[in-house]
């Protein structure tokens, strides 16, 4: 049983512990899922959000693992953004990222797959900013919030375990795996290494 | 630390992109408090229906065939029908399974567990769901049934009319609509029920309504509006059984079918339907209104319009304000 169907089952048992880390896990990454696609609005990304948890909860029983539990999460917000702005007469305003196309979608969708002959893309440096957030938020686990701790807000290692109610080894041992996965994502998604894409964000080629 | 050059360069690309955004402790709260009231009623009902299993295996032998049956229905994911469409006004829409397949209902049609319901603007709709329970949408609305005794509210308004003199008897569970504040329950009641931007509005136009909450239960009497919003007080107004908000869920209102019914019937329905006080002008005229048996169809009329129709081919007239209903003799007959 992978991570994640452990913690549907817990949930539908009850757990506390369980809903508690669905809901820190899945509310921020749906959040910043939600709020490009829906112009910035606070308000609407709220109300999308919530109605996007709500329904993932009521048809929890029904996830099998297929795909990871995000992109689940996912599916069922773009559902909710699209009745959102239906009912709220904004069909207009409806926002496609770059990351929407379908190349992009299946690459962050699978990015634990090695690359192939992924053909390399050029980004504006806010779009390129965006999309390795959406990385962050796609890696698998917690290694996002692990590589964000270590290197955006410096961390240190004891830290990170503390935050993780894990020893210094296996903290150690999970920002390593960490990297790998985040060095991997930016392949299939970029084409390129992080080297790169730093320059390209900063325009230096 | 790492120093490899490749993972310098993981910092410096993570330093250069910042931190990600997060959502404000207000909103974070916000919709934990939502979700996690919908994760409670999830758990809950799956609590309910193992502990229904459980009495079911612990039946004597002769209860087991029927006890294995009933549970069997119990967990059944197939769609039980619960409702059907009693009136359309503008178009009704239905997505039977969460596929995303929306396709429109017409009048007549029926409604089953799982299925999720909307109403575009200028959409109203009437569900008739047996025993005298009528529930209304409101244009601009989202809901999905979730089972045979729940209405799950996502966004919009639902009116809820359930006679309590159809109701009597009753050993069904009374409907309960659901909305990610809180659940309301009733019991031979007119109310109606909103999601707003920060939790749901509750007006009660006939009995009692209880809604539960994380934070509590409030019960709210005949005559009162609740703003019940998801952190702070909730502010409790008075609202008159006339009140405008009322007005969509008359005129949505499902037919009343007056073939072969007695007037008084007919007018009682128009009176609940309408909110108003009916009275008649002497016990002579209640009498005479009584043994009038009413024929032919009235089904394409609003109450009011309905009340002039039928009254117009009889002796009696009536005389209204803007909360009372009078039924007299018409002059010189």
């Amino acid at each position: 049983m992978t991570a994640e169907r452990e913690l549907v089952r817990a949930m539908l048992a009850g757990e506390e512990r369980a809903f508690n880390a669905f809901f820190e896990t899945y509310f921020p990454r749906v959040y910043r899922f939600a709020m490009p696609r829906l112009a910035g609005d606070v308000e609407a990304s709220r109300e999308v959000v919530q109605a996007t948890l709500v329904k993932a909860i009521r048809n929890l029983a029904g996830f099998r693992g297929d795909a990871a539990l995000f992109s689940w999460i996912c599916q069922i917000c773009r559902r909710q953004i699209v009745d959102y702005l239906r009912a709220s007469h904004r069909r207009s305003e409806r926002i496609v990222l770059m990351e929407d196309s379908e190349e992009l979608r299946a690459a962050l969708e699978s990015v634990e797959a090695p690359v192939e002959d992924q053909p390399m893309h050029r980004y504006g440096s806010a779009e390129t900013r965006r999309l390795v957030q959406s990385v962050l938020d796609r890696l698998p686990a917690r290694y996002g919030d692990v590589l964000e701790w270590k290197y955006v807000e410096g961390r240190s290692v004891e830290e990170i375990g503390s935050l993780l109610g894990v020893g210094q080894t296996a903290a150690q041992s999970l920002l390593a795996r960490a990297r790998v996965a985040f060095r991997e994502a930016l392949e299939t998604i970029f084409g390129s290494t992080a080297a790169d894409v730093l320059a390209d964000m900063r325009g230096d080629v | 630390m790492n120093n490899s050059p490749d993972d310098q360069s993981i910092e410096q690309l993570l330093q250069g992109v910042g931190k990600r955004d997060l959502p404000s402790a207000a909103v974070a709260e916000q919709v934990r408090q939502a979700v996690h009231g919908e994760w409670r009623e999830l758990v809950e009902q799956r609590q309910r229906r193992s502990r229904f299993v459980a009495y079911a295996v612990a039946a004597s032998v002769a209860g087991v065939v029927l006890a294995v049956v009933v549970s069997l229905q119990f967990h059944s994911t197939s769609a039980v029908p619960v409702a059907s469409v009693a009136r359309v006004e503008g178009l009704l829409q239905v997505d039977p399974a969460g596929s995303g397949d929306w396709r429109p209902l017409a009048s007549g049609e029926q409604i089953a567990t799982g299925d999720t319901l909307r109403t575009e603007e200028g959409t109203y709709a009437a569900l008739d769901f047996g025993h005298g329970v009528s529930v209304r949408i409101d244009a601009g609305s989202l809901l999905e049934i979730a089972s045979t005794d729940r209405v799950v509210l996502d966004r919009g308004s639902v009116y809820v009319d359930a006679d309590p003199r159809a109701a009597a008897g009753r050993t069904t569970p009374a409907l309960v609509i659901g909305t990610p504040y809180g659940s309301v329950h009733h019991l031979g009641t007119q109310y109606l029920v909103s999601t707003t931007r920060n939790g749901i509005a509750l007006s009660v136009r006939e009995g009692r309504v209880e809604v539960t909450r994380e934070s509590g239960t409030q019960i709210a009497q005949a005559g009162e509006h609740l703003e019940i919003p998801v952190a702070g007080e909730v502010t409790r107004t008075a609202i008159s059984p006339q009140d405008a908000s009322w007005q969509w869920a008359t005129r949505i209102a499902p037919a009343f079918n007056i073939d072969r019914e007695p007037l008084t019937s007919f007018l009682d329905w128009v009176a609940r339907e309408t909110g108003k006080q009916l009275s008649y002008a002497t016990p002579d005229v209640r009498a005479q209104a009584q043994k009038v048996i009413l024929r032919g169809s009235a089904s394409d009329l609003a109450p009011e319009q309905a009340l002039a129709a039928v009254l117009a081919t009889t002796s009696l007239v009536p005389t209204q304000t803007s909360s009372a209903i009078e039924i007299r003799e018409q002059a010189g007959k």
